[in-house]
C-alpha cells in the first residue's frame, strides 16, 4: 500500500532517467579509471625511456670527455689542413720552375744561353743569347712544340756585332 | 515552479553532479595527462637527436687515432703557430749545403695576414751556384716544411755560373683557441685532407738541433776541509 502522497511522488519518468543518469555515471567512471590508468601507464613509460635516455647520453657524454685529446687533435688537424689548403692553392712559382728548368734545356741544347730571366706566377721573361741566325732559328722552332706554355711572344730582338742575338721572350702559362 | 517539478529536479541533482563530476575529471586527467605524455616525448624526441650527434661524435673521435698519429706537433711544424721564418732560413742554408749553392744577402720581410688567420713573411736571398744546381735548389722548396712558396725569381748567367734573385714566403697560422661544446658535432678527416696529410708527410722536416747537457764542471776541492 502507498501511502506517499501523490503530488509528493517522484514521476516515473524521472527515476527513469535517474536511473539512466546512475548507469551512465557508472560507464563514464570505468572509463575515466581506464584513462587514469592508460594515461599514468604511458606517462610512467615515456618517463623510463627518458630516464634511459637520459643515461646513456650521459655514458656517451663521459665517453666523449675522455676522448678529449683526441678532440683536440683533430680540431687542430682539421684547422691546420683547411688553411693548409688554402695556402696550396695560393699563387707560386713552384711549378714554374719546373717548366723553366725543361725549356732551360731546350735552350741549351739548341745552342743559345738564357743571360737572365724573370719568373713570376704567370710565366717568366727570359733574354736568350744566340751566336747566330741559325742558332736563334734552332731555338724558334721548338718552341712552338713546346706545350707547356700557351703563349711565346718575342718581345724583342737585337743583334750585336760582338754577341749575336739577343731576344727577349715571355712565356705565359694563361 | 510547482512542488512536483522541484521535487523532481531534487531527486535528479545528485546524478547530474556525479556525471558532471566525472566529466570533469575525465577531462582535466585526459588534457593534463596528454600533455604531460607530449612533454616527456618532445624530451625524448630532442634527446634522440642529441644521442644521435653524441654517438656519431664519438665515434668520430675514436677513429681519430686510427687517421692521426699519437703526436701532431709535426701539423705545427707544417703549418707553425709562430717562428715560421726561422724554420725557413734554417732550410734555406741547409738545402743550399745540399744542393751545393750559395747563399748571400739573406734578409726577412715583415709577416702580413694573406688570408683570414695566415700570415705570411717573406724572405728575400741571393743564391750561386751552377744553373742545374740553382734549378735543384729552388725546386727543393715545394718539398719543404713549413709550407713555403717560391714567389718570384730572377736568373742571371754570370760566367761559369748562375745567380738567382729569390723571393719565398713562409707562413704560419694562430692555433685554434676554441673548442666546441660537447654536444657540438665535429666531422671527420676527408678523403681530401688525409691525402693531404700523406703528401705532407714525404716533405722534408726541418733539422732540429737537440742541445745536450752540458757535463758537470769538476768542483774545486775545499782547501779548509
Amino acid at each position: 500500500m502507498n501511502l506517499i502522497p501523490s503530488d509528493m511522488a517522484v514521476p516515473a519518468a524521472a527515476v527513469k532517467l535517474a536511473k539512466l543518469l546512475n548507469k551512465i555515471s557508472t560507464i563514464s567512471a570505468l572509463v575515466l579509471l581506464l584513462t587514469i590508468l592508460s594515461v599514468g601507464g604511458l606517462f610512467f613509460y615515456f618517463s623510463s625511456e627518458n630516464s634511459k635516455q637520459a643515461t646513456r647520453i650521459f655514458s656517451l657524454k663521459a665517453k666523449i670527455n675522455s676522448l678529449q685529446q683526441n678532440e683536440q687533435k683533430l680540431i687542430l688537424a682539421k684547422d691546420r689542413l683547411a688553411k693548409i689548403a688554402l695556402i696550396q692553392q695560393s699563387k707560386s712559382v713552384n711549378k714554374e720552375i719546373l717548366r723553366f728548368k725543361e725549356f732551360s734545356n731546350l735552350v741549351s741544347t739548341s745552342g743559345s744561353k738564357v743571360t737572365e730571366a724573370s719568373l713570376g706566377s704567370k710565366g717568366t721573361e727570359v733574354t736568350l743569347l744566340s751566336e747566330n741566325s741559325e742558332i736563334l732559328a734552332q731555338i724558334l722552332k721548338p718552341l712552338s712544340e713546346f706545350i707547356d706554355y700557351k703563349t711565346v711572344i718575342l718581345s724583342s730582338l737585337s743583334y750585336n756585332a760582338g754577341t749575336g742575338f739577343i731576344s727577349t721572350i715571355a712565356l705565359n702559362i694563361e | 515552479m510547482d512542488t512536483n517539478t522541484k521535487s523532481q529536479l531534487n531527486f535528479l541533482t545528485k546524478p547530474i553532479a556525479l556525471l558532471s563530476l566525472i566529466i570533469i575529471l575525465f577531462l582535466i586527467v585526459l588534457i593534463t595527462g596528454i600533455k604531460q605524455i607530449n612533454t616527456i616525448r618532445d624530451k625524448i624526441t630532442a634527446g634522440k637527436k642529441t644521442e644521435i650527434s653524441l654517438s656519431y661524435k664519438a665515434g668520430t673521435l675514436e677513429s681519430v687515432s686510427q687517421n692521426l698519429p699519437k703526436d701532431v706537433t709535426f701539423l705545427d711544424v707544417i703549418l707553425p703557430s709562430k717562428g715560421s721564418v726561422l724554420y725557413g732560413l734554417s732550410q734555406v742554408k741547409n738545402q743550399s749545403l745540399v744542393a751545393g749553392v750559395t747563399v748571400s744577402s739573406l734578409k726577412t720581410g715583415s709577416s702580413v695576414e694573406d688570408s683570414p688567420g695566415i700570415f705570411k713573411t717573406s724572405i728575400l736571398f741571393d743564391a750561386e751556384g751552377e744553373e742545374q744546381n740553382i734549378y735543384n735548389f729552388l725546386d727543393s722548396f715545394s718539398r719543404l716544411l713549413p709550407l713555403m712558396n717560391v714567389e718570384k725569381v730572377g736568373l742571371t748567367n754570370l760566367q761559369g755560373s748562375t745567380l738567382a734573385n729569390v723571393s719565398i714566403s713562409v707562413y704560419s697560422a694562430k692555433l685554434p683557441t676554441k673548442i666546441p661544446s660537447i654536444t657540438e658535432s665535429v666531422t671527420e678527416l676527408s678523403s681530401q685532407d688525409i691525402k693531404i696529410l700523406q703528401e705532407l708527410s714525404e716533405y722534408k722536416m726541418p733539422v732540429f738541433i737537440e742541445p745536450s747537457a752540458t757535463l758537470p764542471t769538476q768542483t774545486k776541492a775545499d782547501p779548509f776541509n
